[in-house]
């Protein structure tokens, strides 16, 4: 009665039954025309008017006929489980609906005020009500460069070493330090600002200048350089140390040598996670960065430009030229984060380097 | 062998029917659970090959076979657990009550009521109870229970064998029992939404001897109303617990089933060689 | 058997020493005081601010924190006579957030419930860089665009609201002026804080252990079923670190604030309404223009600022570690 035979080999093709099929989903598209189809006539014949109402509309008709296709089918239970499902996409559609119009406006409102001599010229020739074809952002951008070098120069080695502490050392205070530099990345950017105000320029005679503002903001690249820099020091295996001590090499030659070398592409990632942080940060500057409508060449002394600081000025202006100027601004700025961002990716793929 | 005081002839349940290879397409045997002609892949990869094997109502079935064999690959796809792999996909059909389960149009949650599944790690659900462990099912599955819960949970309890050990404790915490109990709490879990099938992947391998007999007693008792399907890395406990024992085998290539047939024949005079080497302990 | 004692003589544990070389020592001690910088930062802020603005505290007493006025005036006789009280600008700084954390978490927690559980994993993957993304955005970007693209749209909300909802105490205005209220800054917060809360949630929510899912579903339950038994109850720890963690950015969060809300000093509950307070972008408003005791009183405003985030911050990181670490 046991028979054991295994049949000639027929080729069979995978299948995912799960999946549902053409003819499944044909309803299901189907609701989704006719919800559409329902949305624009309701609108039309009732005085529910606008954008929020079509969205409204559509998304309680779409989700009612795709719960009642379920019912039909499948009952109650799984009507409830089609609800829930469309309550979420709902929700992350509303979630990641305005950065579609972040970028969207930015682009198109941020272009009209862009020609060759925006990267060229700076604003010591115009001013925010001038025609859109003078004036520009050198000196913001070379501001905004002399910020990002400075206040790397000034966070990093603090980072670095507070990482190397937190992996290498993991001394008692380890998890007190943890909670104090995630206490620190919870800083406002304003009060990091008045700090330095308040520390360096209230009572004495210096004035705003690159440097100033550059300490500021290192306040508020540190934690995210700490962690970012911990955490892909701690990606670094084990052995690799002890392969180092193992050898007789100290502590301090296994770390130089090994350690850090291995993380490299981590902590390059880190410092540029965290200059993505505060390039774009402007609170701070309104305290500490003084003001020049050109470039400023010494960091030491005298007003500076800031890329985020020429968009304050020219939303504070509040003329329409100011504006547009505004989003051109805000426009070089988004590209320069969104180079930043994509840098970072590439270096964070590769975070530990193992040959 | 010990098994043999335990043999398919003494157990009345084990019909004629049970325990042989069909081939797709053919006549469904109308209950129990069939696989007929089940592959499995991972991606590209072709895991499980041709496997038909019938399941008799109030049968044990053990699925024996080295690591890798695609017998856990199988269990998974008598239940629909497998599709949970993204890239995963199958072929074949698995009858339930003459019903192919992967039909177009099939509610898959009640599928997995009707064929409940124990797993190698127990997995109680740590926020709930002990009672609310039991009666987690219904709560997941929104079952309109019309009868008492407590005489349910007592029953099932008593089923799996651990009503006598919580029956004080039912409002505690389900992470403050052995593993064993947890395990024997899963099963009690599965059982009180009244499967038809129990499918039980390696159930005992996580836990100590002890606790593994009483499992087994479980099991036994089990069988008695329902059909059951284990995955066991123990060969003893193929033979202890089974009526029909199925070997499986990834010669290099997709796992197949290389024998099926009565525990005690499988264990005293297998069919094919590879089996009689693996139940002899020469591989494996 | 095991009954007869056996009496072992255990040796004493030796003590592993070394005498570690010059180079060694001289790394440890720098890492060892240089791992101390981010406390001394810390203190740094909370001590020149508070001594700053002690006279500020003095002056005005508690009132400092309940009254609503803000005024320094030169007298006749040409003294300064200055009445700083921050009453309205905390309680629109608790408003506004309050409105952000209503509007922001539960869309950051479907957001999360449907990157987790739903989106097929290409679309998840790039949702999740489009997340990471929202939160490098410069705050002045959400600044201006709440300025020119939301507002229009926020006061046309606000005014559908006040129609239908407008017999609700908080939701209704003494005189139909929508432009730059509360409700607006809320919204921008609420936008700048999905990023946050929503990354936090996701990576509990993808922690959940696989066995109790897969538990789940072996009992017959659908999706939803499952994340209401599993999912849910394994992450709420974590969405509410994720959601004080976004408490902390919308209480300190400045230039987006000011560009989109009309500052006033006066506690106004009508949310709806085009006035509103915030400690940050107040600081910003008045810093410029500021005598010098009247700046002092500012950098005590930005003392109870830095009290207020760093006191939800840590309480939120506290939760969120404590989460992360459970699913572990």
């Amino acid at each position: 009665m046991t028979t054991a035979t295994i049949t000639a080999k027929s080729p069979v093709a995978p299948r995912k039954p799960w999946k549902a099929t053409k003819a499944e989903l044909i309803p299901v598209f189907g609701a989704l025309a006719l919800a559409a189809i329902l949305d624009v006539v309701v609108v039309a014949v009732t005085p529910m008017k606008g954008k929020l109402a079509y969205a409204l509309l559509f998304f309680i008709f779409a989700a009612g006929l795709q719960m009642a296709l379920k019912w039909r089918n499948l009952g109650r239970r799984a009507a409830i489980d089609s609800l829930a499902g469309s309550v979420a996409i709902a929700g992350a559609a509303i979630a990641f609906t305005p950065v579609l119009s972040l970028l969207a406006t930015t682009v198109i409102k941020g272009a009209k005020g862009l020609y060759p001599g925006f990267f060229i010229h700076d604003m010591s020739v115009a001013n925010y009500q001038s025609p859109l074809n003078q004036g520009g952002v050198v000196q913001a951008i070379v501001g905004t460069l002399y910020l990002i070098v400075l206040a790397t120069a000034i966070s990093l080695p603090l980072s670095v070493l507070t990482a190397l502490y937190l992996t290498e050392i993991r001394g008692k205070a380890s998890g007190f330090i943890q909670f104090l530099v995630q206490a620190m990345s919870g800083i406002p950017s304003v009060v990091a600002g008045i700090f330095i105000y308040s520390a360096l320029l209230l009572t004495t005679s210096l004035r705003g200048s690159t440097i100033i503002a550059a300490l500021a903001l290192a306040i508020l690249m540190i934690p995210t350089v700490t962690r970012t820099a911990q955490e892909v020091l701690l990606l670094v295996p084990e052995d690799l140390r002890e392969a180092g001590l193992a050898l007789g090499a100290t502590q301090w030659k296994t770390v130089a040598t090994i350690v850090v070398p291995a993380a490299r592409n981590g902590l390059i990632t880190a410092v540029i996670l965290g200059v993505a942080r505060i390039a774009g940060e402007t609170a701070p500057l309104l305290f500490t960065l003084g003001v020049s409508n050109k470039i400023n060449w010494n960091p030491f002394s005298g007003g500076q430009s800031a890329l985020p600081y020429y968009v304050w000025s020219g939303l504070g202006d509040g003329t329409e030229l100011g504006i547009d100027r505004a989003w051109s601004g805000i426009l070089v700025l988004l590209m320069l984060v969104l180079t930043l961002f994509v840098v970072a990716r590439i270096f964070g793929t590769r975070k530990v380097k193992i040959k | 062998m010990m098994s043999t005081e335990n043999s398919p002839q003494t157990n009345s349940l084990a019909g004629v029917a049970a325990a042989r290879v069909r081939e797709p397409g053919s006549a469904p045997l109308g209950s129990g659970l069939e696989a007929r002609g089940v592959h499995a892949w991972f991606g590209s990869h072709l895991a499980l090959e041709n496997v038909s094997l019938d399941f008799a109502a109030g049968t044990v079935t053990a699925l024996i076979g080295p690591s890798g064999c695609g017998k856990s690959t199988f269990i998974r796809t008598l239940n629909r657990m497998h599709e949970f792999i993204p890239s995963a996909a199958m072929a074949g059909e698995v009858l339930l009550d003459g019903k192919d389960i992967y039909a177009s149009g099939t509610d898959v949650t009640r599928i997995r009521l009707q064929i409940g599944m124990v797993f190698q790690k127990p997995n109680p659900f740590p926020s709930m109870t002990i009672g609310e462990n039991v009666l987690a099912g219904l709560k997941l599955a929104q079952i309109k229970y019309d009868g008492n819960k407590d005489d349910l949970m007592e029953e099932t309890l008593v089923r799996a064998g651990l009503w006598n050990e919580v029956k004080d404790r039912l409002g505690a915490h389900a992470g403050g029992l052995s593993g064993g109990q947890q395990q024997r709490l899963c099963i009690a879990r599965s059982l009180a939404v009244n499967p038809k099938v129990l499918l039980m992947d390696e159930p005992c391998s996580a836990l100590d001897p002890g606790s593994t007999l009483r499992i087994e007693d479980t099991i036994s008792q089990l069988s008695k109303t329902m059909t059951i399907v284990i995955v066991t890395h123990n060969m003893q406990q193929a033979a202890r617990v089974s009526d029909y024992t199925a070997f499986f085998l990834a010669d290099g290539g997709p796992g197949q089933m290389i024998e099926v047939g009565p525990t005690n024949e499988m264990f005293s005079r297998p069919k094919d060689e590879r089996t009689e080497n693996y139940v002899s302990g020469r591989f494996g | 058997m095991s009954s007869t004692l056996i009496e072992r003589v255990l040796p004493q544990k030796r003590a592993l020493t070394t005498k570690p070389r010059p180079s060694d020592v001289a790394f440890r001690s720098v890492l060892n005081v240089m791992s101390y910088s981010s406390l001394l930062i810390l203190a740094a802020i909370g001590g020149f601010l508070a001594f700053r603005g002690f006279g500020a505290f003095k002056e005005n007493g508690l009132g400092f924190i309940t009254h609503a006025e803000w005024s320094s005036l030169v007298g006749d006789n040409g003294k300064e006579i200055s009445s700083f009280g921050l009453g309205a600008m905390i309680t629109g700084t608790l408003i506004i957030s309050t409105i952000a954390l209503v509007i922001g978490v539960p869309l950051s927690v479907l957001t999360a419930l449907y990157l987790t559980f739903y989106a097929p994993e290409r679309l998840r993957r790039l949702l999740v860089t489009v997340v990471d993304l929202m939160a490098s955005f410069p705050s002045i970007l959400y600044g201006i665009w709440g300025f020119i693209v939301l507002s229009p749209m926020a006061t046309y909300w606000a005014k559908l609201i006040f129609k239908y909802l407008g017999w609700i105490p908080f939701l209704s205005v003494p005189t139909p002026a929508f432009d730059r209220s509360p409700f607006l800054a809320g919204i921008v917060l609420s936008i700048m804080i999905i990023p946050i809360v929503t990354s936090v949630s996701r990576e509990i929510f993808a922690q959940t252990p696989l066995e109790r899912i897969q538990a789940a579903y072996a009992l017959g339950a659908t999706r939803w079923g499952m994340i209401r038994a599993v999912a849910l109850p394994f992450g709420a720890s974590g969405v509410v670190g994720g959601a004080m963690l976004g408490l902390g950015r919308a209480l300190g969060e400045t230039v987006a604030v000011y560009s989109v809300l009309n500052i006033v000093f006066k506690i106004n509950w009508h949310v709806l309404y085009g006035y509103g307070g915030n400690i940050a972008s107040m600081i910003v408003q008045k810093f410029g223009e500021a005598s010098f005791t009247e700046k002092k009183a500012l950098l005590a405003a930005g003392f109870v600022l830095f009290v207020m985030t760093l006191l939800v911050n840590m309480v939120a990181n506290t939760v969120v570690s404590r989460a992360v670490k459970s699913g572990k």
